[in-house]
């Protein structure tokens, strides 16, 4: 199933370098040194305001992600084939929302 | 055929969900309640896997900014850098120790995540530098952002001094 997964992820980032093209000139302006880079980020207001909220919904998800396993199995009793399943009906709902 | 180009483009986004989603879900489950790694082992490596994702995304965004081949900055990383992050991922799920061999199953969760996630960084996020790079015609923009938004987050490095602020 690892290597069905790998196989899947390499063939499609893969294939998406055909759609996708560099344009030369945006490698011409220099770039901030790192040190002024992270400053410029840290002391930027709406920067800060955006990215704690940002976290915390990551955190969210990811929090919650992570028990879905454990919470078919512990609480509700369900086979592998029934977490898929639930997994499944996740991934489809989220698919017209994509949308929105 | 630029419609298809984009769609084309935007499979990178299938992949990095495919990837990081995996992880992300089952990771934690696979070896604790399987592997039977204690939670305690599992939650120190998860501490400093969030300290070098903290760290790694800055990092490789300003190697990426800084690079200058004549195959471009950003197109080398992914197409250098994909195969080793999907046999990394692979091997995630098939350690070379049986269930219950704690401290090996440990140390390897350890290695095998630390470089799956620098791996995921270096390819993901230079798959999402693409995007606004990419995005000089206003059409399409919006089907490009659906399709690149989940992994905008890695890009916020270097942004500063050309952005609004």
């Amino acid at each position: 199933m690892g290597i069905a997964f790998g196989v899947l992820g390499l063939v499609t980032m893969y294939a998406s370098l055909y759609g996708a093209k560099e344009r030369p000139e945006l490698a011409q302006e220099a770039s901030l040194p790192l040190g002024q880079a992270l400053k410029e980020t840290y002391l930027n207001k709406s920067f800060l305001t955006y990215v704690i909220p940002a976290m915390l919904i990551q955190y969210t998800f990811v929090a919650l992600q992570a028990v879905i396993p454990f919470y078919t199995k512990y609480v509700l009793n369900a086979s592998e084939f029934e977490t898929t399943v639930f997994l499944g009906a996740m991934f489809v709902t989220a698919i017209p929302l994509a949308a929105v | 055929m630029s419609k298809l180009r984009d769609f084309i483009y935007s499979l990178g986004s299938f992949s990095a969900s495919i990837l990081g989603q995996t992880v992300t879900t089952f990771a934690i489950y696979y070896y604790v309640d399987v592997l039977k790694v204690p939670t305690k082992m599992i939650s120190l490596v998860m501490l400093f896997y969030g300290i070098w994702n903290a760290i790694n995304d800055p990092l490789f965004g300003q190697i990426s900014d800084t690079t200058r081949t004549k195959w471009w900055r950003r197109i080398p990383y992914v197409a250098g850098f994909t195969l080793p992050l999907c046999i990394a991922f692979a091997l995630l799920w098939m350690p070379p120790y049986p269930a219950g061999a704690e401290k090996s199953l440990f140390i390897w969760y350890f290695i095998v995540i630390f470089l799956f996630d620098g791996l995921f960084t270096i390819v993901v996020l230079n798959w999402t530098a693409l995007f606004p790079e990419m995005s000089t015609r206003r059409q399409g923009t919006g089907f490009r952002l659906k399709a690149g938004t989940r992994y905008h987050r890695a890009d916020f490095r270097g942004r500063p001094a050309s952005g609004s602020g």
